[in-house]
């Protein structure tokens, strides 16, 4: 299943034991606690969980947007080269927002914003920015206005902008979760065909995992600001080491289990304020027990590539 | 539809109705803010009262205009020199310079300035409180009734209310007091009449918004009667706004008053009135006596202060967005 | 591009219609006031000395014994002519009086609301990008103090400081007395520079310089206020953020991007700064004894000149009208996202 043959080879990104506290007025909330995670050239890594699980702000955090009064700590590495934590990934990758609508000024044509990132006046540059993120009369849609757009045109748009910083790596935070899901299709195939063409690294933020399933390579999936489980795509969907993945798994609807009731996850992610104890998911897991409150389990490993953090792993070979 | 029903109006002194923006995830309040946790304990951390009390400015201006509310209630006891401050005059200390005796000096009349100041905070007090809670009952009724029952009724109060609106701010109310003569109650009247407008736009605005909500649609559904549904199940939604604004206008009320009075249109004498006190103490600066105008003049600006800076806390904490300034 | 022309035209026909209807109901307003006057036009009019049949004969003459209805009409039709009654106090008439006094006004009030924007859209987009730091404190503090400052008493404070004590500008007036030039415009500053007279202009500027300041504070505190606020908006948009991590240096998103942004909606308060200036303009002019319609009004207060009180507020009312006329069809053009339908 995986696309790539596995050789080791000096991963893009790497991030290390990566912390990120918010500090309101009301009291510090602890959003990352502790992240490490690799992405590989050309690689789409997936990263799922549910709203509040520390998903966005981890990657917004590198690239520059946490709040100025959060506090962030850990290691970066890009192409084995150590860069500073909070920000300096600017430098080499692009961000597509969740909501293509907001994600441009509406008062600057589409061509004045490309001209402004991009750094070019010439409307055969612009134009195959345009084209390469598949719109069609590229030269056309350089004098028109974001509001003239549609939905899928939008997040086009978006992408051709992004492509015009000429980003190693496209970091999608809900690309597909504000269209409709033909666009969606036509999104994630986008996405798909730049990693291809152009060997672009994608990280893909989304709380879908039938998006996740569909192109990404590899996965990641949080829960209060750590890795839950971690592996290639196939081995983490189809043979699920984390209650919690098998939890979030069970929240999607399938062909096969039409007509049965889907599971909700009982109970609230915690939201960073408390201090937590042992496992983050332990109070809303169905194979709690004593010792899931003694200490954080460690990733462990399912099988080759394929970690969970959680302490049945060991008794389920 | 004209441009200005695509914004919300601006307020006299600062932008209202700004859409909310979602916060960063996981950041403490997010959308919504405090009207998402309605049962939330007043002063908890996290509300709007606990982010108020946090802020060194709010709580400085509040307490100055609590300073203010109290030397306007207490004025009589708070001085030896009632009588002046009531307008009785002394002829034999005219014009007399700050000190041990007169701390702040005595007008033309020879009467102790600290004493109709505290006098004048009364006058300043009661039509500031009077022009805004008049604009606001008008305001309110005129906002919800166009609001609930839209259609015709919206359109002609709306161009009603726009007509008020296109006079220039104070100039209606001079037009008014000097119709229906100069008072105490004429200046309320006429300051009112011109301010009730804004109000009325932004409850309006509110009450399109609320009448969309699930829950109103289930009593109207029940077969509540209108005005049943208005007084109950919207207003009282409607109004946090409302009284945001309010607050910060009463310093804007104690400012317009002050210009009528200037101009020979606010309260007669021997209402000791702060705007008057100018007005009177003017010819005496160049010459010198500059504590009748001066002190007058700092009384409006701190009472002034004082509202319009707790208006602009509360705007501020009431947004999840400016949370935690000052 | 004819259609979209086409469509413009309709709507800069409806913004006019709704402007005429807005001045009729202004003009409506002003009619009722000045119904309410509790004392009798026709004897002030004749005078405190007048006998019983010369004031009823001043009656007949106003047509203040016809029903209000055709008070009302005569009104508008005297209106619709140009003519705007005749002052109680100097039985001239009033539209002279206006046109005279205008200019003066005109000059005041748009050099305050240049003054006022000028000085306003940079500090609000400064505070707002320094937000919650020490500049950004300080620059809200101001403004919050310029709205909380009665002009008539900051008036005061300048003229005992820069006129009396200092003596480096002039206490009130628009002009010394030595100061002559052609005036075809009522205007000074341009009078005197059409007129080529350098001498005259630097008089007129220093006269200038205190009542502008005066009258451009709070309505600067307004500016600060709402572009402050507005760029706090925008600034914490989305499409910044993208911005930002496309690595457009900050000086091109705040001034370039952001700016544009907040100016557009907040065109409104180059309409509102003009109305604040000219709203206190009467204040102003009477404290700088400056000859225009803002004293013109103070004067007419004071001698319950009623037609004139009612005319000058009529006409400043009026300009304000068009004066938002004119900024909302020129938000329409510049507004991409404005929907002319």
């Amino acid at each position: 299943m995986g696309r790539d043959d596995g050789r080791a080879s000096t991963p893009l990104l790497r991030v290390e034991d990566l912390h990120v506290t918010f500090n309101p007025p009301t009291g510090p909330v602890r959003a990352v606690r502790g992240v490490s995670l690799e992405l590989r050239p050309g690689e789409i890594l997936g990263v799922a969980g549910e709203s509040g699980c520390g998903k966005s702000v981890l990657f917004r955090t590198l690239l520059g947007l946490a709040p100025a009064s959060a506090s962030v700590r850990g290691e970066l590495h890009f192409e084995g080269w150590p860069m500073a934590i909070d920000g300096s990934l600017q430098a080499v990758a692009a961000l597509i927002q969740q909501n293509p609508g907001a994600a441009l000024n509406p008062v600057f044509t589409i061509g004045q914003q490309l001209r402004l990132v991009a750094g070019s006046d010439d409307p055969v540059v612009l134009g195959d920015l345009l084209a390469r993120a598949g719109l069609p009369e590229p030269r056309r849609l350089l004098g028109a206005y974001p509001h003239e757009f549609s939905g899928g045109m939008l997040q086009r748009a978006v992408i051709a902008m992004a492509l015009a910083t000429r980003p190693r790596l496209m970091i999608a935070d809900e690309p597909t979760t504000a269209l409709d899901v033909t666009t969606q299709a036509q999104v994630l195939d986008l996405i798909d065909e730049l990693r291809r063409r152009d060997g672009l690294a994608v990280v893909l933020i989304s709380h879908d995992v039938g998006v996740i399933r569909r192109i990404c390579d590899r996965v990641l999936v949080l829960y209060a600001g750590r890795v839950a489980e971690t592996g290639a795509t196939g081995q983490v969907l189809e043979n699920p080491g984390h209650p919690y993945t098998r939890a979030l798994l069970a929240a999607i609807p399938r062909p096969e289990t039409a007509g049965v009731d889907l599971a909700a996850i009982a109970g609230m992610v915690p939201d960073g304020r408390e201090p937590i104890a042992g496992c983050a998911f332990a109070p809303r897991c169905a194979h709690f027990r004593a010792e899931c409150e003694a200490t954080i389990p460690a990733l462990r490993l399912v099988q080759s590539g394929h970690f969970a953090a959680c302490v049945l792993v060991e008794e389920s070979p | 539809m004209d441009p200005s029903d695509r914004l919300p109006p601006p307020s006299r002194f600062g932008l209202r109705g700004l859409p909310r923006r979602r916060g960063l995830p996981g950041v403490a309040g997010g959308a919504g803010g405090d009207a998402g946790h309605p049962a939330r304990r007043l002063g908890a951390p996290g509300s709007s009262v606990w982010y108020f009390r946090r802020s060194r400015l709010g709580m400085g201006a509040a307490g100055v205009a609590l300073v203010f509310v109290v030397a306007a209630i207490f004025a009589p006891w708070l001085t030896p020199f009632a009588d002046a401050g009531r307008g009785v005059p002394d002829l034999s200390v005219r014009l007399q310079g700050p000190d041990g005796t007169y701390w702040l000096g005595t007008d033309d009349l020879g009467r102790d300035m600290l004493a109709r100041l505290l006098f004048g905070a009364r006058t300043a007090l009661i039509v500031a409180v009077g022009v805004v809670a008049l604009s606001v009952v008008i305001g309110v009724t005129v906002g919800a009734v166009a609001g609930y029952f839209g259609r015709w009724v919206d359109e002609v109060l709306m161009r009603i209310t726009d007509t008020f609106l296109a006079f220039p701010p104070l100039l209606l109310a001079v037009l008014v007091a000097a119709a229906l003569g100069a008072s105490l109650r004429n200046t309320v009247i006429a300051i009112a009449v011109s301010w009730w407008p804004w109000y009325a736009r932004q409850v309006r605005a509110q009450v399109l918004s609320l009448q969309r909500r699930p829950y109103v649609r289930a009593v109207q559904a029940i077969g509540v009667p209108s005005h049943s549904i208005i007084v109950r199940h919207v207003l009282p939604n409607a109004m946090a706004p409302v009284w945001v604004q309010a607050t910060a206008d009463l310093g804007a009320a104690v400012l317009t008053a002050a210009g009528l009075s200037f101009v020979g249109l606010g309260p007669r004498p021997p209402t000791a009135d702060w705007g008057v006190m100018i007005a009177e103490g003017r010819q005496y600066v160049l010459s010198g006596q500059w504590w009748i105008a001066g002190f007058a003049g700092i009384a409006i600006v701190v009472a002034a202060m004082s509202f319009n800076l707790i208006g602009d806390v509360v705007r501020d904490v009431t947004d999840p967005r400016t949370r935690g300034e000052g | 591009m004819s259609r979209g022309s086409r469509r413009w035209a309709g709507y800069l026909l409806r913004r006019v219609f709704t402007s005429l209807l807005v001045i009729l109901g202004v003009v409506t307003i002003t009619f009722v006031v000045s119904r309410l006057v509790p004392s009798d036009p026709a004897s002030l009019y004749a005078g405190a000395r007048a006998r019983p049949e010369q004031v009823e004969q001043v009656r007949a003459d106003l047509n203040l014994d016809a029903p209000v209805l055709s008070q009302y009409v005569g009104y508008l039709g005297d209106l619709a002519r140009g003519d705007m009654g005749i002052s109680f106090a100097t039985k001239r008439p009033i539209a002279e009086d206006l046109r005279r006094f205008l200019p003066a006004t005109l000059e005041l009030a748009l050099s305050a609301t240049a003054l006022a924007v000028l000085l306003g859209v940079p500090a609000g987009v400064m505070a707002a990008s320094r937000h919650r730091r020490l500049s950004d404190t300080g620059i809200r503090l101001l403004a919050v103090t310029g709205v909380s400052m009665p002009v008539f008493w900051s008036a005061l404070i300048l003229q005992l400081v820069f006129a009396a004590e200092l003596g480096w500008l002039p206490l009130a007036g628009r002009t010394e007395a030595t100061t002559v030039f052609a005036q075809p415009t009522g205007m000074f500053v341009i009078d005197s520079l059409v007129a080529g007279d350098w001498g005259g202009f630097v008089d007129v500027s220093r006269h200038l310089v205190m009542p502008v300041v005066v009258m451009a504070a709070f309505p600067l505190g307004l500016t600060i206020r709402l572009v402050r606020g507005t760029m706090l908006e925008v600034l914490g948009s989305d499409y910044i953020e993208a911005a930002t991590v496309a690595r457009i240096p900050r000086r091109t998103v705040l001034w370039r991007l952001a700016l544009k942004n907040a100016l557009l909606p907040a065109l409104t308060v180059l309409g509102l700064t003009f109305a604040y200036s000219i709203s206190s303009a009467f204040l102003v002019e009477a404290v700088f004894g400056w000859p225009g319609l803002g004293k013109y009004l103070t004067d007419a207060i004071v001698r319950v000149d009623f037609p004139v009180i009612t005319a000058a507020a009529l006409a400043i009312t009026v300009i304000y009208v068009l004066v938002n006329l004119a900024l909302d069809l020129l938000q329409a053009r510049l507004d991409p996202r404005v929907e002319l339908a």
